[in-house]
This record gives C-alpha cells, structure tokens and sequence, in this order.
C-alpha cells in the first residue's frame, strides 16, 4: 500500500504550488473485552486515508480522503489547492514566511511480544481471570477488563522529496471494578480508565503489573466503601502517579501549547494564563520541578520519530529548575509567533489525531523529572495530609488557572505515618501557584510510565494519545476535600 | 450522498452474496463529505475538506458474531470487504457464544433524505474572517449519512445537509461573547445580524471585572450554560448504569430523591435530528420519557442490556446515551429573567464539567465567555471566572426557581472523528443559589 500510495502521489502531483504534502495513516485496532464475566463483541477496526497539503503563495489548504484509487487522490489534491486559493491572503499567517520541510527518515516502536502472539481466544481466556479475579464479594457489582490494541503505519511525502516512515504498536488496556452498598458508591481502577497505555505489544502487561492488579482493586474498593470521607482543610498532599498524570497533563501540558498562546483554542479548548513574553524568566514551580518533552522514553505511550509538520522529535527541556523555558509549540506555531515578534524554540509536537484531521499543537510525552526522595521519606515529611492515587475526574478554567482533581483512593497522613483509606478525596487550586508549592518528589523509584489515549482539542475536534512519566510529588498548602 | 448510499448498497450486496450456513450479517456505514474552517483573529487558521466513508460489516453465526469496521470509498473496496468477511468467519472461530446478543427480529426499514442547501463556506463566513475585530471558532458543513442493511432485508438511510457554525468575538484575555448557528439552511442575514449582537455584547466586556468571593448566588443559567450540564447527563439514563450503580442518577433512579416537579426530561427522536435506527437495526421509538414531574420516568435500554437484564429494548445505542435530548419549557420569558435574577449571576456559559462526587450528581465546572454580575435587573459588570462545585438534585431541585418560557435547539457541534447528528433542546433556569467554591 505504501508504495502505491508513494507512486500515485508523485504521478499527481500538481504544478505551480510551493509546497505539498501527503500524510497517508492506516491506523488497525482490536478492542478485546470482558465485562462481569461475559466476553463483549469483538471489535476490530481499520481506518485509512490520506491528507494532502497543499501551500500555494498566500494560501494554504487541505483536503482528506478515504479515497486511495489514483482518481482519489488527485481529486483530494485538486481540492486542497482549490481551497489554499480561497485562502490566499485571508489567512492568520501568512505560507510564505515559513520553511516547508522536505524531511526524510523512519520510526518505530520495539516490540518484543507481537500483538498476534497469543489467539483471541486465549485473550478472551486471559481477560476473563482477571476479570474473575475481582469478584471477591458480592458488593463488587460491575468488573471489567480490555485490551485494545493499536497499530499505527503512518507515511509522509512532499514535492521536495521528503519521505518519513513511521510504525507504531500500542497497547490500550483497562481494568476496574465498581461496588456499591448502603447507598455508596466506588470505583478502583488500574491507572484511571486507561491511563496505563503505552507503546509495545503484550510485554506491556507485564511492565504494567495488569496480571495482579485484579485482587488488589477488589480490596482496596471495598475498604473505599467501607472508608470515611476525605477530610476538607488547608494541607499537605502526596500524589501518585496516577494523579500526577492529570496535573500535569491540565496544568503545565495544555497551557504551554503554542498555538493556544496564540489564540486559536480561544472558542473551544481554551486560552492560556502563559504569554509569549514569558518564557525565559516565568517562575512556573519550585525548584524541584523540571519537564521535559521527551519522545525518546522507552514505552511511553506518545513517542514518535517525526511530527505531523514533518520536524524530527527531540527531547527538551520546557521546564527547567521551576523557570519556563520553550513552550509545546512545532514549527509553524514558532514561525507564527517569530511573526509576532517572540522567537521561540520549541518542539517537534504538531500532531492530527488521524488522517482526516490537519496538525495541530499536541503535548506528546510530557514528563516530570525525577527528584530525589523516596516514598518513606516524602510520606516522614507530612504531619497533616492525604496521599492519593487514581484520577477519577478533572476541570480546569478555560485559561488553564482554576483546577478541581478527585482521585479513586486516598489514604491520611498523620504524624509521618500512612494511615486509614478515605473516599472520594478532592482538591482544588491555581495553577500559578500550585506548582510553586512542591516541596517534595519522588527519586526514579517512584516513577510510572503513564498514557492516555484521550486528550481532546482542536476545532474540528482531535482526540490524541499522550504520555505522562511522573514520579510521586509532594505539595503544600492545598485546598482537599471530600464527598458529600 | 446519493454515491455513497450507491456504494454502501452494492458492497452491503457483496458481503449478503457471500454468507453460508445460514449466518446472518449487518453492514452499516458512516459517512460525510465536510468543510471546516477555522479562523482565528477574524482570519482563517486552516481550512479544508474531508471526504470519509467507513463501512462495518458484522458477521452472526448463532450467538456468536465479530465486527470490523474498515474505510471504503476507493477501488479497492470489493477486496476489503470479501478480506473482512474471510477474517470475520476465522474470528468467529475463537469467540464464546455471547448470553446478551438481541438482533431484531423484525423488518423496520427507513429512509430518510434531504437536498443540499448549503452555501459555500468560505462565503459564508465572510463577515467574520474579514480582519476587523477578534473572532475564533470554526464553520463545519457538508453532507453526512448513516446506513444500514441486514441480510433479512431491512434498510435503513438517513442523510442530511447541515452546518454548524461556532464563534466567540473577544474583548480581551478571557472575556469574550459566544455565539452560534446551525441548522440545514444558512442566512447570511442572520449571521450578520448575530454578529452585531456580538459586537454590542462585547462592549459589556469592557466594563471593569467584578471578583466574586466563594459563595452562593443568585443565578440564570443560560441554555447554552445548561448544554454543558446536558452533555454531562445524556450518558446518566443508561439502563446499564443503573444496573451497575454508576448513573450519576442513581439515587434518583431508585426514588430515594426527585428532581423539581416543573423539569420534565426526555429523549425525543421524533422531533430531534438523529437518525431513527441504532446500530444493530433496532428503530427508535418516537419519545421515552426519563424524568416527569421531576421523578424518575425510564431508561434507554440497549438491545444488550434488554439480554443482559431481562426487559425490554427501547432502541438506545450501544452507548444508552440520549442523543435527542430535551428538558421541558418552564414559565419565565427570558426577556424578564434579569428582572427575576435581581442580583445575582447571568451565567452565559459554562464549561469543563465534570463529576465531583458522582453518587451526589454533584458537578464541579467553570463559568466562561461573557458572564456578568447582574444588579437590580441589569447587567453591571463581568466577572472574573469561577469554579462552582453543587449538586445537581438541589439546582434542579428546591434551588430551582423556574425554568425558562423559550427553549434553544442546540444542534450537536461534536466532530471528533465524525461529524454528529445530535442535537438538544433546552431552556434556561433560574436557580435561588448556586455554590461558588474558587
């Protein structure tokens, strides 16, 4: 299929543009999943197209197509540039002020367990134990385990003879229970619906501990049931990975993307509380706290070797001793904001959700890096807080500033001992100032390699696949609370 | 739509020509022929057309079946289809019979089409990418379809023609005006005449912010505010999710609360833009209603669940998620809902909901866009952003004042993946305290 696509490309390219680009992806994936016992429909799903570019003088435009036959690509081809001519001097920024890439090279992920190793039957099998697994009491009234797999082969061309290769395999899985009593209601899960994703193919469940997760999530729900609500006051908190996942991801991942800075999420997902001028003497945290956009991570969920805009993916430093360095911006939100008078660097992180959908600025893997205390140590440090663990829910303002977190577990700390299991623990705060409150981090000990297949954005809307690493973090002075 | 109706019938006719031993298959399709552009500062950002068609073929054998969903539209299609029935068939192989499988057992074909009115969008919006002023937001448009066919003989097709176009004109920072249209035929009239209203709104903007302390207030929530309560409880009527203890709703499902007696909900296919069948061909009956009178009135039951729970399917997708969803008219004109409010908050907008403490229903999310302090009746100032953190049996419930005379049709302006075909119709209410937390 590639090469077809390749020669069909070249056969129709057209004359008199500057530039153009095809983003070919053939995106096939598996959903395998059981719920309360019963294996559900199995669901499997192949998913290619094209997008062509096409950049002619002060116009740009698109256009995506199912259509792969010779006919439907030239047509997709007429279209996009019919279209960057209806576009020609009417756009926010102006084609011919940006370098178009011509990139070459290939990517992919390692696998050491193809996704094709064991049948679907044993899948189903090895779905239903863990399943099983959970049904330790008869207040556990829901159970589920899934896989879903998902392999990415991805081809980018341009006129100038760019060619870029990519292939991914990742691994989407889900395990959790829900129980119910007396009138209360809770849910444990492995990571927070799946917030355990990342790229591999079935070694991923062993990286991930999803084979003995099942008893221990049966356990700690029916102590939630059982447990008092998470007290409310002015105290320290200590979060886990899984928590930290969705701080991160809400209170430093989003309002960094460049093209939010420059306005164009402003009627959907959002602006940003972070200005261009900021960057270089912005204090965003403590000292502790250094992020890095790293696409290099062995198994997290959103590596890749080249981004959408065809810039070759390096790590970075956006974050460094707690002062803002670059912002998640690729190369046409830095040649937009060059324009603008703020000459950034950024990164390599202009992602489309899929064919059908143009580039936009994505975080990727976005991660904290490790510090230097482990978990005993953070845990001694607190005389009045709340660890907790599992994102269970998520808002923040549209300015990336008010926050609101709940979590599926928590647990008090008293005195610098863990103590008893409290339920629905909540807390809120501003990103401006929250991040100035870390006062602890965990050492590499403490680290998880999380992702999330659904980071929504864009218009027309995007939903992408990121990747949080994160060890546990310790902070002060936050506003908890419980359920009601 | 007409070519796409024509392909997903001929290769719906290759997959029925192939079955053996008395299997049966489902083919649907989705598919649309779009438009976007977004703009950004009154100018476009991108703008594009996509193109997509996506063909599911599920194959039944007994109480065993597998499904694979695949993109078709080019010449290669005949060959994927007779590959996924080939795989499909392997698959079945490896899969338990499954208890909850419910497939009609009835005829109930469909058709429903309309003819293309819609302009060309880059005229369209003209007004609003003309380089004055500051204006973000997105025209979508074109044709979508949705179709089905099962090996009995049913068919189904809908297709339609519509737009929706979304846009909010900025004073500064956060404060902004938001303002939509939809529907299946365009008036630049109207777009001229809401983008003046836009512009005369803005100007409320610049009036100095006013900084709420943590409270309660006073509060008319708008319709559009009240679509992001809607798009987070559509999904609360599951029959799945009382079963399993879940719903949001659950308390509320089990009689242990009632909601206000003026609000009345429900799903209503007949007057809503969704197709009328579901994914497996079951057909949508014209109206279920979910709560009346502020009670618990049913629940959209899937034809798995209707197995799995041993009562009857009412149509609901896969997902029992309301997707023609109305709550009722009240009394309160909204030209006198100011005067009604007195002082308190005109909440224009709000956003990013999401379940603080889901077996309360109770919600926290952030007012945005042009929300403004209101004084003796009169809107006074805007206000900066708050978080607000309140269950929704009290703002339905004894916190609610009354509910607004006129309602909005809200026509779905979701696209990830796909353009929808959804849509809400809501009023605004008045509520005598909503909780500010930040």
């Amino acid at each position: 299929m590639l090469e077809s696509v390749t020669r069909r490309f070249r056969e129709v390219l057209p004359a008199g543009v500057d530039w153009v680009s095809l983003r070919y992806v053939d995106e096939r994936s598996e959903l395998v999943s059981v719920r309360r016992d019963v294996a559900q429909p199995l669901v499997r799903s192949i998913d290619r197209g094209v997008m062509i570019t096409v950049v002619r003088g002060a116009g740009c435009g698109y256009a995506a197509t199912s259509d792969l036959s010779a006919s439907g690509l030239a047509a997709a081809v007429a279209r996009a540039k019919a279209m960057a001519d209806r576009t020609a001097g009417r756009l926010v920024f102006d084609p011919r002020h940006h370098a178009w890439p011509h990139p070459r090279g290939a990517w992919s992920t390692p696998v050491q367990v193809p996704w094709d190793a064991t049948s679907t039957a044993e899948k189903v099998d090895m779905l239903r134990e863990r399943c099983a697994s959970m049904a330790t009491d008869a207040r556990i009234v829901d159970r589920s385990a899934s896989l879903w797999a998902i392999e990415v082969d991805s081809l980018m061309l341009t006129s100038g003879g760019g060619e870029v290769t990519q292939s991914s395999r990742l691994i989407a899985p889900e395990l959790g229970c829900v129980a119910a009593h007396d009138g209360v209601v809770q849910r444990r899960s492995l990571g927070g619906g799946r917030g355990v994703s990342q790229q591999g193919g079935l070694e991923v469940l062993d990286r991930i501990g999803f084979h003995d997760a099942g008893p221990r999530l049966a356990e700690e729900v029916l102590a939630l049931l059982a447990a008092p609500e998470c007290p409310s006051g002015k105290m320290h908190v200590l979060l886990a990975p899984d928590q930290m996942m969705l701080q991160i991801h809400e209170s430093i991942g989003h309002p960094l993307e460049l093209d939010r800075i420059l306005g164009d999420e402003r009627n959907y997902a959002g602006t940003s509380f972070v200005t261009l001028d900021m960057f270089g003497s912005y204090k965003y945290g403590s000292d502790l706290l250094n992020v890095t956009f790293d696409p290099g991570v062995p198994g997290e969920f959103a590596g890749y070797g080249w981004d959408d805009e065809g810039t070759h993916a390096e790590r970075a430093w956006l974050i460094k001793e707690g002062l803002l360095l670059r912002p998640l911006g690729g190369a046409l939100s830095q040649s937009r904001a060059s324009a603008a008078g703020a000459a950034l660097a950024g990164v390599a992180n202009a992602r489309a959700s899929s064919w059908n959908r143009p580039p936009i600025d994505r975080m990727a893997n976005l991660n904290v890096e490790p510090g230097h205390e482990t978990l005993d140590q953070l845990i001694a440090r607190v005389d009045d807080g709340v660890y907790m663990e599992t994102n269970v829910s998520w808002s923040i303002d549209d300015s990336r500033n008010k926050f609101q977190f709940g979590c599926e577990f928590g647990r008090r700390i008293v005195h610098g001992r863990l103590g008893e299991v409290v339920r629905n623990p909540n807390y809120r705060g501003i990103s401006a100032t929250f991040w100035r409150n870390l006062v602890g981090l965990g050492d590499a000990g403490t680290r998880a390699v999380l992702g999330t297949p659904f980071c929504g954005k864009g218009e027309p809307n995007q939903l992408i696949r990121v990747g949080h690493a994160s060890p546990v973090a310790l902070f002060a002075d936050v506003d908890v609370f419980g359920g009601h | 739509m007409d070519k796409m109706r024509e392909g997903f019938e001929a290769l719906a006719q290759r997959v029925f020509a192939g079955l053996v031993h008395g299997e049966r298959a489902i083919v649907s399709f989705s598919g649309e022929d779009s438009t976007f552009v977004r703009f950004n500062r009154s100018r476009i950002r991108q703008a594009g057309e996509v193109v997509q068609q996506y063909l599911t073929v599920r194959l039944i054998d007994g109480a065993r079946h597998a499904s694979e969903t695949f993109t078709v539209g080019g010449d290669s299609d005949v060959a994927r289809v007779d590959h996924a029935v080939a795989a499909l068939r392997g698959r079945l192989r490896q899969v338990p019979d499954d208890p909850h499988l419910l497939l009609p057992d009835t005829i109930q074909s469909t058709e429903d089409v309309d003819t293309n009115q819609l302009p060309d969008a880059i005229d369209a919006i003209a007004p609003l990418v003309d380089g004055t002023r500051d204006r973000v937001g997105l025209w979508a448009s074109g044709g979508l379809a949705r179709g089905l066919a099962d090996s009995n003989g049913q068919r189904n097709w809908f297709s339609r023609h519509s737009y929706a176009l979304d846009w909010c004109d900025v004073h500064a920072g956060d404060k902004a005006t938001k303002t939509s249209m939809a529907g299946f035929v365009f008036d630049p009239a109207e777009l001229v005449r809401k983008d003046a209203e836009a512009r005369a709104a803005v100007a409320a903007l610049a009036r100095p912010v006013k900084r709420l302390a943590p409270g309660g207030y006073r509060a008319w929530l708008t319709p559009a505010a009240i679509e992001e309560i809607a798009g987070l409880i559509v999904g609360g009527f599951a029959e799945s999710g009382v079963r399993t203890a879940s719903t949001p709703w659950l308390k509320l499902a089990r009689g242990e609360r009632r909601l206000n007696a003026a609000v009345q909900m429900l799903e209503n296919t007949a007057d809503g833009v969704a197709p009328p069948f579901q994914e497996d061909g079951f057909v949508r009956p014209a109206r279920v209603p979910l709560v009346t009178d502020g009670a618990w009135a049913g629940t959209l039951v899937s034809p798995r669940s209707a197995r799995e729970w041993g009562v009857a399917t009412n149509g609901a997708g896969e997902a029992e998620q309301a997707v023609s969803f109305e709550i009722g008219a009240g009394t309160l004109p909204t030209a006198d809902a100011a005067r009604a409010l007195g002082d308190g908050v005109w909440v224009s907008n709000l956003w990013y909901l999401n379940w603080s403490d889901r077996a309360a229903a109770r919600v926290t999310g952030m007012t945005r866009f042009a929300t403004f302090w209101v004084e003796g009746g009169e809107i006074a100032q805007p206000i900066e952003v708050m978080r607000f953190d309140d269950t929704l049996y009290d703002l339905f419930g004894d916190r609610l004042e009354a509910l607004g005379a006129e309602r909005e049709t809200v026509l779905s302006n979701d696209t990830y993946g796909e353009r929808k075909a959804e849509s809400h119709v809501l009023p605004g209410a008045l509520v005598r305290e909503l909780v500010f937390t930040l």
